[in-house]
């Protein structure tokens, strides 16, 4: 821990996934959720940290998943079921969490865990990691840096969110039209940083 | 004050609601497979088998399970639909399907699955709801197809190889940002088509 290395790489891996390899503006993971999340600023933090946990949840569960011996065995197609079956479970244990533990908070907190769990950034994160992590650390590093990612750009989309939907664009362009050319050019910025578009495989 | 409840027609899921130049759902695909002709139309034929038999499927789910329950059977429903149909058409077709990467199995717990099913297609009966859930597939395939038909051709020059004599080309639109910026140029050019039509009425 003490060793200078860990720290830059950590850096680095955090600066890459939230900039270069943003999810949302290299990847295309979790727009719609990203423009949901934006579109209310109070609103914006629980949806944020809600679509993390989900992420980080997902690639742990993942990594749990990866160290069974018949999940290695198995064909990829049905792989997709397992990785249903993982997202379903993740999102009915927290669920099931908050109900038992914070019950009084619970109907607000559901409308996070609705909006959180089934978009394609949490699924992403899950094919992503089981292509490309092997370790506990690679896969919760993943999981978190996702989320992080997605927190950036919809506090991004949510500083200029007013704006995109104001009375001085023209009316064929404002609102989700707006959003979508805003997200291009940041998409066009990240990808001028990396150069290339990141593997999807 | 009596309010004139909107009629419903086919064609709000291929232009007024197209999924991906209006509603902004499964925009992932479309911005980043999209990019190709043969890979958009190939991707195009999975979605739409794979979401309108788990459409189908999944509507004949009662009600009365709670809703959590619900949205995480609508994923392994679409999950099953998934695999037998993959195989199928990796069968079929010549277009290498895991060049799609994981955007194709993601389509078990995308938009149309996890959220419009609820809040559409399951409320209105049965007859109806299949002509918008095949509606709203139309309108999704054509968006995705023209988007890599113009991506592919303007980006490279031509189709699958063959030129067609494009005197320019634009290298960037095969990039996410271009799938960004086509999709918000495309959603303002249909908008303001509905809006001299409403003009027109």
């Amino acid at each position: 821990m003490n060793d200078p290395g860990f720290f830059q790489s950590l850096l680095t891996s955090v600066l890459m996934s939230v900039i270069a390899e943003n999810f949302v503006f290299a990847r295309a993971f979790g727009v719609t959720p990203m423009i949901a999340a934006a579109k209310n600023k109070r609103t914006l933090p629980g949806v944020c940290a809600g679509v993390s946990y989900f992420t980080a949840a997902a690639s742990i569960a993942m990594w749990g998943v990866s160290r069974l011996p018949f999940a290695a065995e198995q064909d990829r197609h049905y792989l997709v079921a397992l990785y249903a079956l993982i997202v379903g479970g993740v999102y009915l244990v927290t669920l099931l969490c908050a109900f038992l533990f914070v019950r009084s908070k619970f109907p607000k907190f559901k409308k996070y865990v609705h909006i959180s769990a089934f978009n394609s950034a949490v699924m992403g994160t899950i094919f992503l990691s089981a292509s490309g992590c092997e370790t506990f650390g690679e896969y919760l590093l993943f999981g978190l840096t996702a989320g992080l990612g997605f927190t950036a750009a919809s506090y991004m989309l949510s500083g200029v969110y007013a704006q995109l939907y104001s009375e001085d664009v023209p009316g064929a362009f404002r609102g989700y039209p707006a959003v979508m050319i805003f997200s291009g050019i940041m998409a066009m910025a990240v990808y001028g940083i990396l150069g290339h578009a990141p593997a999807y495989i | 004050m009596e309010t004139a409840k909107k009629k419903w027609s086919f064609s709000e899921g291929l232009f007024s609601h197209n999924p991906v130049f209006a509603a902004g759902m499964s925009l992932a695909p479309a911005v980043i497979i999209a990019n190709t002709l043969d890979g958009a139309a190939t991707y195009a034929a999975v979605f739409a088998s794979v979401t309108l038999m788990s459409l189908l499927i999944s509507s004949f789910l009662p009600r009365k399970l709670p809703y959590a329950l619900r949205i995480v059977l609508y994923t392994i429903i679409a999950a099953a639909v998934y695999i037998p149909f993959c195989i199928y058409y990796e069968g079929q077709l010549e277009y290498d399907l895991t060049k799609l990467g994981v955007f194709l199995p993601m389509i078990v717990s995308g938009e149309f699955i996890t959220r419009v099913s609820e809040l559409r297609f399951f409320r209105m009966d049965k007859p109806t709801m299949i002509l918008d859930v095949i509606s709203h597939i139309m309108g999704f395939c054509w968006a995705v197809i023209l988007l890599g038909f113009v991506r592919e051709l303007l980006s490279t020059g031509g189709i699958d190889g063959t030129l067609y004599g494009v005197g320019f080309t634009i290298p960037i639109l095969n990039a996410p940002c271009g799938g960004f910026i086509l999709i918000g140029l495309m959603g303002a050019f249909i908008r303001s088509f509905r809006k001299e039509g409403h003009n027109n009425e």
